[in-house]
Formats: structure tokens, C-alpha cells, sequence
């Protein structure tokens, strides 16, 4: 087992990296976000906040699962952008670039080729 | 650095500067700006005149010549002022910032270049920024620089005929600004200086030069000076200074001043003088502490301490006799417990004055009980607008940094756009107290923008948003004049505007008013006494120097509280409110409708922790200065903090003309056809909106090619 998970290591090096910032990010939301909610606010946050600690979690043990989280909560925050703000492009900004940037990295295939159930996924 | 280099920078794209935080008029500290050795009065360098540069602007010939000889000289209604020139800041007593010239054209407006620039030397303590827009007068464009230099340049192309320095004293000065100088002609004989520029100095003195040679006028007031200190009792340094010139009316110079903000009650007294435009006498005073007395104080006494200055430009109706001057707080100006019912009754205000005697002749308040600072700078725009019957109201226009613009009769001040009395927010902090209900005109649109919401947060990324968001939850805010409290509070429009002091222009002939205006929070926080006593709050010594920066907030010493005003930002230095910053709309005065209403400025000199993103998207940039407006329908601005001027289409609102200032501008524009019979656009730029990167002065002309 441990030589196997000193090899997980150096394969999901690449998708580890990404695991801690997601979940850096999404305990902020989390947290920030529960606050929000607590006021009267946003549900938005705490809500993608936990689909970031989720995806983070997911990512840390290897599975493709932690990509599709993050890809509903890319399509689900496109949607709730856009009723929110509409089309307007300075307030979709803030909201759409930084979660897209980061989708758009975790599209690169030695991101997620490593994980299991990724497609074309090569059996070790 | 630009903005495509990086992620990062990338989304840099869609926000703004750091330097917004020290966009407040007014409030603004120039950190960078070295105190001048006072009172010197070297002759410093020539400007340097730069032959007209070719600029690759609208290639294409002009299609139309426009006679160039067409100057028009047609009176503007109901005004006394020459028709074809630019004889004040504002292109006539009235403010309005029209005019009437027919050159430049919607059409033509493309073709616009560069025909003269006036470099400034950059030596900080001569000349510190423009905010000026010069005056014309025949052949010779007058103008001042921030610390006071007066100028006079050849009206055709920018080469100096003189300068003058009053070797004002700037030590301990917050504020350095020179908005204005005017001009003069005395009506009869005289034995010198028969037409002259009278100017007022950042240390609180009143000068008259001669227009022709530059040399002072000594046989007025004492060898050339009034001094403006008299009357007042103990000013410290830098509490009492001249912002804004004279206005020169009936053949008085009227002149008010900007008193420290926020320091302590019982600051120095507002009082609003008029002296004897030929030899600098004393004529009358009205002081907002005993506004029905005018002349100078018995032997002994003193103006009353702590009543609402007045340091705005004044307009006047000359046929009419009056003068309205525009009022900010008795000091300070995030509490009024204290206030007495006059300075109560005239705190931002717009009022009349009798121009021979100093009468009030009807005041209008803009805000009761006033705790926002919302002070009114923007000078009066006068204008004629048709009545029920067809028969022309002589009205006044007072924006406001609140954001509403009020429509009143000028020589009676009713109200011609009805005023009702809204309910607004209750609960001042303990000992002080909100008023009930403020103003609002029916039918004008406003200048504020909606309420805020949370959805309106913004920020660079969702994290910094989600911050704003919290902040805006916690925050005290229900709407317009949501009171200070010790929690914090949400003040919408802040303190910078609305509508500041580069006011509105008015088209005389279609009765079209252009306001351009700010939307920016501020994050407002009374902190208690014994806070600010732990934090080492005090007001500044008799030297001017400061115990807390003007850009964080004011001691207010002798009340329970201090307080802090700071634009509401992110943690990455971004506004927590989403753009437009910048708003520039038409709105006919007939009908009160807006004929079109559209950001202004793009993103170029915004980003995140101050870089400047370079991308030409356009934001609505933060602003200062104002707009001009000619008879042919060229709105002309220049003040965007990207540092771009621009010519936009009165009747629908579209951008004809962009140009690169060699410096941003916080200045309005002006305008004027030559003896030779050119019409020029002029406009200083010595750095824009809160970006003060460099103190180059430049002085630049527009105009049509030959």
C-alpha cells in the first residue's frame, strides 16, 4: 500500500495542487458564506463553498467526481450570475472570471487524466 | 504594466484604483506635493509654448469650412455677458459652461487636434496641478495654477505674455486649488490697472493685477491685497483659504473660502465678503451665523466661529443684482448637534444675495440638518426656461453632491420643478438628530442612481465580492441619508457626489442640461471620543499639521465623536460597488425627460492595488471637472480619470471625438473663438482623478485644422 501511495503521490501531484487551492477557496466561501446567509444574504457563496470543498476533496483522492463537481458549480454559478446581474459584463466579471480561470486550468488534461473515471482513463 | 500579461491583471480589467481613495473634493490630501518655501516670489521658469503637434486624429479632410470669421456675438438671454467670449471660469456669470460658438460642430467634431500645448515647469512648489478653466478676454487667455501663479497667454497660441506670483504662503495648506481668476473692467476711469484679474490666494488673500502688464495692482486693497484673514479671529495655518476667485458682479468681488473640514466645532467663521472691485474696500459680508447683518464686525468681535463656508464659484444675474453662493456645514461635518438654528437654516444651501448690499434675497436648503458632508459645491447654472403661459422663468439649477438637481425661480426662489419632502432614514447616534424628512424635486431624474442592493457588490474576484457583500450587511444602510453611526454606515451618494464641482452645463437655446456624476460610497464610522483620544486624534495645531489623514477621516474635537469617510473598497483595493463610476446624462429642462444617459471613460488608468489595466473598455470612470456645452451641441469633457478629453453628441449621446490629455484633467474645458476668428477647446491637465502619478502641467488647445 505505501509504495502505491507514494506513487498516487508524484500522479496526482498535479490535480493535489489544484485539490488545496479549491478547498482553500471554498473554506472561505464556506465561512464567509454561512455568514452571508446568517444576515440575510446570498445563499450563492456558502453553497458553491461546500461544492469547493467538495471538488477539493474529491480531487486530494483522485476522482474524476471532483472535476464534475466543479464543473456543475461552474454551470451553476454561470446561471445564477447571469440572474443576478444579468448581461451585464463589468458585474458578471467579478463573479464568472476567477471560477472560469480556474475551470479552464482544471481542463488541462494532466490535471485530470490521472484521476479515476476520467476518460480514457489508463488502468494502472 | 498592462493588463493582458497576466491572469490577474486580466481581471484587473473591470476595476478600479487604490487612487480613488483620494478622489474627495475638498477632503483630498496630495501626498506628494512638497510645501512650498513660503512666501517667495522668484520668476520661475518660462512655460515652454510647443509648436502644434501633428496628431494622428480624424485623417480625414474637413468637409465643411466653416467661415471662420462667424464668431457669433448674439447676448445669451437674460444674461449680461459678451456673447463670444469666455470672459469667466464658466463662460458666463451664469455658470452654465455654454458656448455660443458654431465652429466645431457635431459633424466636424471628428477632426479636432492638437493646436497648442503650454508645458508648465514641474517644479511642485511654484505650481502643484491646474484646476482651472481659463478666461478669455480678446486676444489673451488668463488662467492660475493651484499655488496661485497667475498667467496670461497669447489667445491664439499659448505663448506668454506674463505671469504673476502673489508668494502665497503654503505651508500648513491640505487643500491647494485655484478654480478660477476674473476679469474685470472698471467702468470709469481709473488711475491704474483699468481692466485687471483679480484672483484669490490658497493663504486667504485677495489680488488684483493689471490684465494688460501683470503687474499688481497697488492702489488695491493694502499694495495690492486684501487680506481675508481679518475678521475672523484665530485661524490656523491652512483652516482659511481660497479655493475658488472672486466672482466679479456689479463691480464687486465676491469671495467666499474653504474652511478645514472636520477639525473641531467653532472652526472659522464662512462669512461670504464683497470688496470694491477698483480699490479692494470692504462693501458687505454675509456671514451664515448672523445673516442678517453685513457689515464688518463691531470692534472686538469677529465673524461668528464655526458658521457653513461657502467655496464653490459663484454665479450672478447681473440685471437682476444677485449673487447666489452656495453653502457647505457648520464645521464638522459628520454632526450638528451643536448648530445653531442659523447656521442650521443655511447649512447646504444655494442663496441670493443682493450684489450692492449683501441681502439675502431667498435662500434655498438643500439637506437638512445636514450630516454627510453633502456641502454644495457646484456652482449655479442659470438659464431662461419657458413657462406654462410661453413667457421665459428666469431659473437656477442647483446640483447637488447629493445628487438631485433643483429647479427654482432666481429671483424668488420658488420652486419650479415642485419640491417634495420625503421620509428618510431616522436614528442619528446618540446626542444628535436626524431630520424627518429632505427634499427631492418631482420631476428631475436623479443623479444619485438607485438604492444599493448586495447584488450590486462587487469586487475582482468572488472572494473579495463575498467580502463586500458581508460588509454590506453589517453596514447601517437603508437608502439615501442613512444616518453615521458608531456600527458604520453606507453613505450613497458619498461625500464626493452626485454632483460636485464641476457642476452642469445648460444649453441656452434648446434648454439641454448635461450633468456629469459620480456614483462611489462611502463607508462612513463615528468613533467615540475615547477611541480617538487612544488613537491620538486631535485637531490640527496652529501650524495646519494633522493628527489623522483627511483621506481616512476628521477628529471633529469638541463633539462625541470622530469619524471616518473612506470610499467603500474591497480588500484587493477595488470598489465594492460595481461600475459605472462615471455618468454622464442629458435631460431636457422642459420636459425633465433624459434624453439619453451613458458611462463615461474606460478602464485604461484602473486595476486593482493601484496598476493601471490600459484597456480602452469603457467603465465609467471616476471623474472630476465638468462638462461644456457649445450652441451647435459638442459636449465637451475631459476629466475621466483615464485622461482622455472627449467631444459627445448633446442630442444623442455618442462619442464624436477622443483624445489623449498629455496629464489627466481635474479642470473643466472651455471655449472660445480667437480675434483671428478660431475656435479653440482648452483644458489643463496636471493629473487626473485621484492619479497622481506626476504633477506635469499642461495647458492644451484644440481645434479645428486650418
Amino acid at each position: 500500500m505505501s509504495s502505491l501511495a507514494a506513487g498516487a503521490w508524484t500522479r496526482l501531484l498535479a490535480p493535489r495542487i489544484l485539490a488545496v487551492v479549491i478547498a482553500l477557496i471554498g473554506v472561505v466561501l464556506t465561512v464567509g458564506g454561512a455568514q452571508l446567509a446568517a444576515l440575510g444574504g446570498s445563499l450563492y457563496y456558502v453553497i458553491t463553498g461546500l461544492a469547493c470543498l467538495a471538488s477539493g476533496f474529491f480531487l486530494w483522492t483522485g476522482r474524476m467526481l471532483g472535476v464534475w463537481i466543479f464543473a456543475a458549480m461552474l454551470a451553476w454559478t454561470l446561471v445564477w450570475a447571469i440572474w443576478e446581474v444579468g448581461f451585464n459584463g463589468w458585474a458578471l466579471m467579478p463573479r464568472l472570471v476567477g471560477p472560469f480561470v480556474i475551470g479552464l486550468y482544471m481542463a488541462l488534461p494532466f490535471n485530470w487524466r490521472p484521476l479515476r473515471g476520467a476518460p480514457n482513463h489508463k488502468a494502472a | 504594466m498592462k493588463a493582458h500579461t497576466s491572469i490577474l491583471a486580466a481581471l484587473a480589467a473591470s476595476t478600479m484604483a487604490l487612487p480613488l481613495m483620494s478622489v474627495a473634493q475638498e477632503v483630498t490630501v496630495s501626498p506628494s506635493i512638497e510645501e512650498g518655501a513660503p512666501g517667495q516670489n522668484t520668476v520661475p521658469t518660462t512655460p515652454d509654448v510647443q509648436p502644434p503637434v501633428l496628431v494622428e486624429e480624424g485623417q480625414d479632410q474637413p468637409v465643411t469650412t466653416t467661415g471662420p470669421a462667424e464668431a457669433p456675438t448674439r447676448p445669451i438671454p437674460g444674461i449680461a455677458a459678451p456673447g463670444n467670449e469666455w470672459r469667466y471660469a464658466s463662460g458666463a456669470a451664469n455658470g452654465a459652461k455654454f458656448a455660443p460658438f458654431d465652429q466645431i460642430t457635431p459633424e466636424n467634431a471628428k477632426d479636432l487636434e492638437l493646436a497648442w500645448q503650454v508645458d508648465f515647469p514641474v517644479d511642485v512648489t511654484m505650481y502643484n496641478g491646474i484646476t482651472a478653466a481659463p478666461i478669455q478676454v480678446g486676444d489673451t487667455l488668463y488662467g492660475c495654477t493651484n499655488n496661485n501663479l497667475i498667467f496670461a497667454l497669447d489667445a491664439e497660441n499659448g505663448e506668454q505674455r506674463w505671469r504673476f506670483d502673489p508668494g502665497s504662503d503654503l505651508s500648513g495648506v491640505m487643500s491647494k486649488k485655484c478654480r478660477s481668476v476674473s476679469y474685470y473692467e472698471a467702468s470709469q476711469p481709473v488711475e491704474e490697472c483699468q481692466s485687471r484679474i483679480l484672483a484669490a490666494t490658497v493663504d486667504a488673500r485677495l489680488f488684483a493685477v493689471d490684465a494688460r502688464s501683470g503687474e499688481l495692482c497697488t492702489s488695491f486693497g493694502e499694495d495690492g491685497f486684501v487680506n481675508l484673514l481679518t475678521d475672523l479671529g484665530e485661524v490656523k495655518k491652512g483652516f482659511v483659504l481660497s479655493t475658488s476667485g472672486p466672482t466679479v458682479t456689479n463691480g464687486v468681488a465676491v469671495i467666499g473660502g474653504w474652511i478645514s473640514d472636520g477639525q473641531e466645532v467653532g472652526e472659522p467663521s464662512g462669512v461670504v465678503r464683497a470688496f470694491d472691485a477698483v480699490t479692494g474696500d470692504f462693501v458687505w459680508a454675509f456671514d451664515p451665523g448672523k445673516p442678517d447683518y453685513h457689515g464688518r464686525p463691531p470692534e472686538g468681535e469677529i465673524y461668528e466661529r464655526g458658521s457653513p463656508n461657502a467655496w464653490g464659484l459663484f454665479s450672478a444675474d447681473e440685471e437682476n443684482g444677485l449673487v447666489f453662493i452656495t453653502t457647505g456645514n457648520a464645521t464638522p461635518d459628520y454632526w450638528g448637534a451643536h448648530r445653531s438654528e442659523n447656521f442650521e437654516e443655511f447649512t447646504s444651501s444655494v442663496v441670493a444675495l443682493d450684489s450692492a448690499s449683501g441681502e439675502v434675497r431667498w435662500h434655498f436648503r438643500t439637506v437638512n440638518h445636514d450630516i454627510w458632508d453633502y456641502d454644495v459645491g457646484a456652482q449655479p447654472a442659470l438659464v431662461d426656461l419657458p413657462g406654462p403661459d410661453g413667457e421665459l422663468i428666469p431659473a437656477l439649477l442647483q446640483p447637488t453632491k447629493r445628487g438631485q438637481v433643483f429647479t427654482l425661480n432666481r429671483l424668488t426662489g420658488e420652486a419650479i420643478d415642485p419640491i417634495e419632502e420625503r421620509p428618510v432614514p431616522q436614528g442619528a447616534a446618540e446626542g444628535d438628530f436626524t431630520a424627518a424628512t429632505q427634499p427631492y424635486p418631482t420631476n428631475m431624474p436623479s443623479f444619485a442612481g438607485p438604492d444599493l442592493t448586495e447584488a450590486d457588490m462587487w469586487g475582482i474576484t468572488p472572494l473579495d465580492q463575498l467580502w463586500c457583500r458581508l460588509e454590506f450587511q453589517k453596514l447601517r444602510y437603508e437608502g439615501q441619508f442613512t444616518p453615521p453611526s458608531v456600527g458604520g454606515s453606507l453613505q450613497f451618494p458619498g461625500y464626493i457626489g452626485g454632483i460636485n464641482w464641476g457642476s452642469v452645463s445648460v444649453h441656452q437655446d434648446e434648454k439641454v442640461m448635461i450633468a456629469n456624476w459620480t456614483r462611489m460610497p462611502n463607508r462612513v464610522q463615528l468613533i467615540p471620543r475615547e477611541e480617538a483620544n487612544r488613537r491620538g486624534w486631535d485637531a490640527a495645531d496652529a501650524e495646519g499639521n494633522f493628527t489623522v489623514s483627511m483621506a481616512l477621516g476628521a477628529p471633529q474635537m469638541g463633539t462625541p465623536f470622530a469619524v471616518t469617510n473612506e470610499p467603500f473598497m474591497s480588500p484587493l483595493k477595488v470598489p465594492c460597488l460595481r461600475p459605472p463610476y462615471g455618468m454622464l446624462t442629458a435631460v431636457d429642462l422642459e420636459t425633465y425627460e433624459v434624453l439619453w444617459e451613458r458611462p463615461i471613460g474606460t478602464a485604461a488608468n484602473s486595476g486593482p492595488f493601484g496598476i493601471k489595466s490600459g484597456l480602452t473598455w469603457q467603465l465609467g470612470a471616476p471623474m472630476t471637472g465638468g462638462t461644456l456645452v457649445t450652441r451647435t451641441g459638442v459636449v465637451i469633457f475631459g476629466g475621466s480619470q483615464d485622461g482622455y478629453i472627449r467631444a459627445v453628441d448633446m442630442r444623442t449621446g455618442e462619442e464624436l471625438w477622443t483624445h489623449k490629455l498629455p496629464n489627466g484633467a481635474s479642470a473643466n474645458p472651455m471655449s472660445y473663438v480667437s480675434p483671428s476668428g478660431k475656435q479653440f477647446i482648452v483644458i489643463a491637465a496636471s493629473g487626473a482623478t485621484g492619479i497622481y502619478d506626476n504633477l506635469n502641467g499642461h495647458l492644451v488647445a484644440y481645434a479645428l485644422p486650418d
